[in-house]
């Protein structure tokens, strides 16, 4: 079953096949509050999701998302207060015309949008956030690793194995 | 300083045949010899057509060459000299740090029909990356590279090969240069001895006849090039004239955009960068250019050339005064591109032609003439 | 048209409204024109007029190799205009510190370079002075045909599309140099610490470096197309800048370049802005 979580019974579940890498940016006050509220009421979800807390969904930039996929993440939640109750007044509303043209732009070159998720999850909404990462989880484990990306890092001068050319260009 | 510099001669010196070798080629057999050379083992560059990007690229077959035009948009320098390398790794496990140098750094390699300019460019290159460190990245590759070049039948507005002491025909930096004399006929002057290693390996060369008349050939494009400023005139200029209110004139349009000296064969900065990772990286080297803002910030915030009036004074200079004081050698092939591509048409030839009109001539050194004798 | 130019820049010169004009001159090859900065009533016959003119010189506004010869008049076509309206709603120039020698235009090159046919600036929005008979604007174009063209790959074919693109970029930044927009001290690819963006030429990296210009530029960029003309090898970067201005116009109702007084589309935002996408 796609759901499947480490459990006693099935221990092994998250650590021979591959897992989705998902980084998730949220804001402090209302996001990742909720995700916290989905801790203390001990709601059990997906644990393939790791959290990057800032001050407000306003911060992020295009960048962090590029950046999230170039080191390896197969999808990228992107969640803050909900309009009319950010606690930097106006934080999410330029956010949100932010996450609008990026979004279009990611799609433009190709990017299967289905692994870059924006939502608003305010702190009281641990049970929504449950779900979204469980909903999330399931949707790139159904697209798999982003490979079109992963790809790319191998020819990167990073990697181990030289490739077969040098980098010529030109 | 300039005694040694003239001992440091270029790669190509030590392996120059004592006289070249002439022979003919048949037209037909010239895409065999890129075939040959690929059969061979050797990485075969050579230009390819992209829409209207003409460019060196590697070939698996000779069916992509593109031989037509007048010179390709980017030079053949990234063949032995890439835009990015990198020259070690490293990766970080616990308490152990595993560095790995880049060990793979030349293969047997041919520079297939790039011009005469472009293989002059070479010998030049190779006076810096020998001078007070041998730059094994630089003379590796450039002892596995081999250079076929063809010279050229045609020019255009842009080209000033001949105002630099060069030629459409010149032989200078070619292990093998073709020259096209008929329809069905190339003279190729093999001048080294791995030109000539590969010329017996092709199997592909005729002896050359004595109607094989390169001078005829090549009349026409050199009267069309004609001289369009007087190298000599030049130096003397730039020795004297740092501060000449010309400069503000002749580059206050220049956006310092670095267009110039990422198609220019001769033009070599770079700069060494870390790209770090949380469990490892690598130290790579890339492309810089003078032209640049940052190019020459130091960690205090100062910039000695804050504007970029001062960064494309410093490129004329190190080209025409610099390089020739230090290492004996105009670094400039005159192949044009920085001419053609300038988005702006900043335009060294009028530039070069504006001094050398504005200077009076004049007793020359010895020492700080443009060209070496090769 | 020429010669009324050249009197306009004479006479702006000699009364000392004007330090300098911003104009084009023949350039040193056939078929160009090169930007000149005339700050002399007696250089005025340098100054030329025609459809090499591809330059676009509102850059120069911010450059402080020409700032500081003193208050500019610029030779501006239609598109040139766009950008000296965004500078100034940018505050990087005060209107009053500009004088715009407006000229229509029925285009630039030969063939007529792409942003020609669905240009409707011909006659330039803003100007102190109208060179050349006024020309009505287009009002039946589709300035995003062929992003709309493009739209109709599927996912993986614009990924590779842009995965061959951007790997023959080599990182010589004259997209960013030539634009006028591009005006920032420090560039988000010069900062080091921390290094955002890498200067190898890796179509990691490219890719990186491509999207953040791109977007850096939403709702700035006024299609010039300088940046594609400047790149030396081919890349189609209109294509990308002109998505994200067919973004912000669909869904801000906002085009840059005409309306000086208008508030930059990511400064500003309405309580009702789209977020159909927002879970």
């Amino acid at each position: 079953m796609s759901n499947e979580v480490k459990t006693e019974e099935n221990p092994a579940a998250s650590e021979k096949e591959w897992q989705p890498k998902i980084i998730a940016f949220v804001c402090n006050w209302c996001t990742y509050a909720g995700a916290d509220l989905a801790g203390t009421s001990r709601i059990v979800y997906e644990p393939h999701v790791r959290i990057i807390k800032l001050p407000c969904s306003g911060r992020i930039d295009v960048s962090f998302i590029v950046k999230a996929f170039e080191q390896g993440a197969d999808g990228v939640i992107v969640s803050g207060c909900h309009p009319g109750d950010c606690h930097y007044t106006s934080g999410n509303y330029h956010a949100r015309r932010r996450f609008a043209g990026f979004r279009d732009l990611l799609e433009f070159c190709g990017f299967e949008m289905r692994r870059v998720i924006f939502s608003w999850v305010s702190a009281a909404e641990g049970k929504k956030w449950a779900d979204l990462v469980n909903e999330a989880v399931a949707k790139i484990r159904e697209l798999g690793p982003f490979k079109e990306y992963q790809k790319l890092l191998a020819e990167d001068i990073r990697a181990k194995e030289e490739t077969s050319s040098d980098r010529i260009t030109g | 300083m300039s005694d040694d510099n003239k001992k440091k001669r270029n790669l190509q010196d030590a392996e120059k045949t004592s006289q070249p070798t002439l022979k003919a080629l048949r037209a037909e057999n010239l895409k065999d010899l890129v075939q040959k050379g690929l059969e061979l083992g050797y990485r075969v560059f050579a230009p390819v057509k992209d829409d209207k990007l003409v460019t060196f690229e590697q070939i698996g077959s000779s069916k992509e060459l593109f031989l037509d035009g007048i010179t390709t948009r980017m030079s053949p320098k990234a063949v032995v000299f890439p835009r990015t390398e990198k020259i070690f790794s490293y990766t970080i496990r616990k308490s152990e740090i595993a560095v790995e140098n880049n060990e793979k750094i030349a293969q047997p390699t041919i520079i297939f029909g790039c011009r005469p300019c472009d293989a002059a460019s070479f010998p030049i290159m190779d006076r810096l990356f020998q001078w007070d460190y041998q730059d094994r990245f630089w003379v590796e590759r450039r002892k596995a590279t081999l250079i076929i070049s063809i010279s050229c039948l045609d020019c255009d507005d842009a080209c000033f090969c001949t105002s630099v002491g060069l030629a459409p025909d010149s032989t200078e930096g070619s292990d093998i240069l073709l020259t096209r004399i008929s329809r069905d006929q190339y003279l190729a002057e093999v001048m080294t001895e791995k030109g000539r290693d590969f010329a017996e390996k092709a199997a592909l060369f005729d002896e050359a006849g004595a109607d094989l008349d390169k001078e005829a050939a090549t009349k026409a494009v050199k009267e069309k090039l004609g001289k369009k400023f007087d190298l000599e005139k030049i130096k003397p200029w730039l020795d004297e004239n740092y501060d000449h209110e010309l400069w503000g004139e002749v580059t206050r349009m220049c956006i310092g955009c670095g267009i110039c000296t990422y198609v220019c064969p001769t033009c070599h900065c770079f700069d060494l960068v870390d790209e770090a990772h949380y469990d490892g990286g690598a130290k790579v080297k890339n492309w810089d250019a003078c032209q640049f803002a940052a190019f020459t910030v130091h960690a205090s915030g100062h910039n000695p050339r804050p504007d970029q009036i001062s960064r494309h004074r410093q490129r004329i200079m190190h080209k025409y005064k610099y390089y020739p004081d230090n290492l004996g050698a105009v670094l400039c092939t005159g192949c044009g591109r920085c001419v053609r591509h300038c988005p702006m048409d900043v335009n060294l030839i009028r530039i070069l032609k504006g001094i050398s009109d504005m200077q009076e001539g004049g007793a020359v050194e010895e020492s700080s003439k443009g060209r070496t004798e090769s | 048209m020429i010669e009324q130019i050249r009197e306009k820049a004479k006479e702006l010169l000699t009364s000392g409204e004007v330090k300098v004009v911003i104009g084009y001159e023949n350039g040193g090859l056939p078929e160009t024109t090169r930007p000149v900065f005339v700050t002399s009533p007696d250089e005025v016959e340098r100054l030329v007029w025609n459809k090499y003119c591809y330059a676009n010189l509102a850059t120069f506004l911010v450059r402080k190799e020409v700032s500081s010869l003193g208050k500019p008049a610029i030779v501006a076509k239609g598109c040139d205009v766009k950008a000296i309206v965004v500078l100034i709603q940018e505050s990087q120039i005060e209107r009053e510190d500009v004088v715009i020698l407006g000229v229509t235009c029925e285009g630039v090159g030969d063939p007529l370079l792409s942003k020609c046919p669905i240009c409707d600036v011909n006659t330039p929005r803003e100007y102190d002075y109208l060179f050349g008979e006024e020309i009505p604007p287009k009002t039946d174009i589709n300035k995003f045909a062929d992003i709309e063209e493009f739209e109709k790959k599927s996912p993986q074919e614009r990924f590779e599309f842009w995965e061959k693109q951007l790997s023959k970029c080599v990182k010589c930044y004259a997209c960013r140099q030539v634009c006028p927009m591009c005006y920032c001290e420090v560039c988000i690819a010069d900062k080091n610490q921390p290094q955002w963006l890498e200067t190898s030429s890796h179509t990691r990296g490219n890719f990186h470096w491509n999207l953040i210009r791109a977007w850096h530029l939403a709702g700035r960029c006024i299609d010039c197309l300088e940046c594609e003309r400047a790149c030396p090898v081919d890349i189609p970067l209109s294509l990308l800048n002109r998505k994200l201005a067919k973004s912000v116009k669909e869904r801000f109702d906002y085009e840059p370049g005409y309306d000086k007084e208008a508030p930059p589309p990511f400064t500003d935002f309405k309580p009702q802005d789209p977020q159909e996408f927002i879970k």
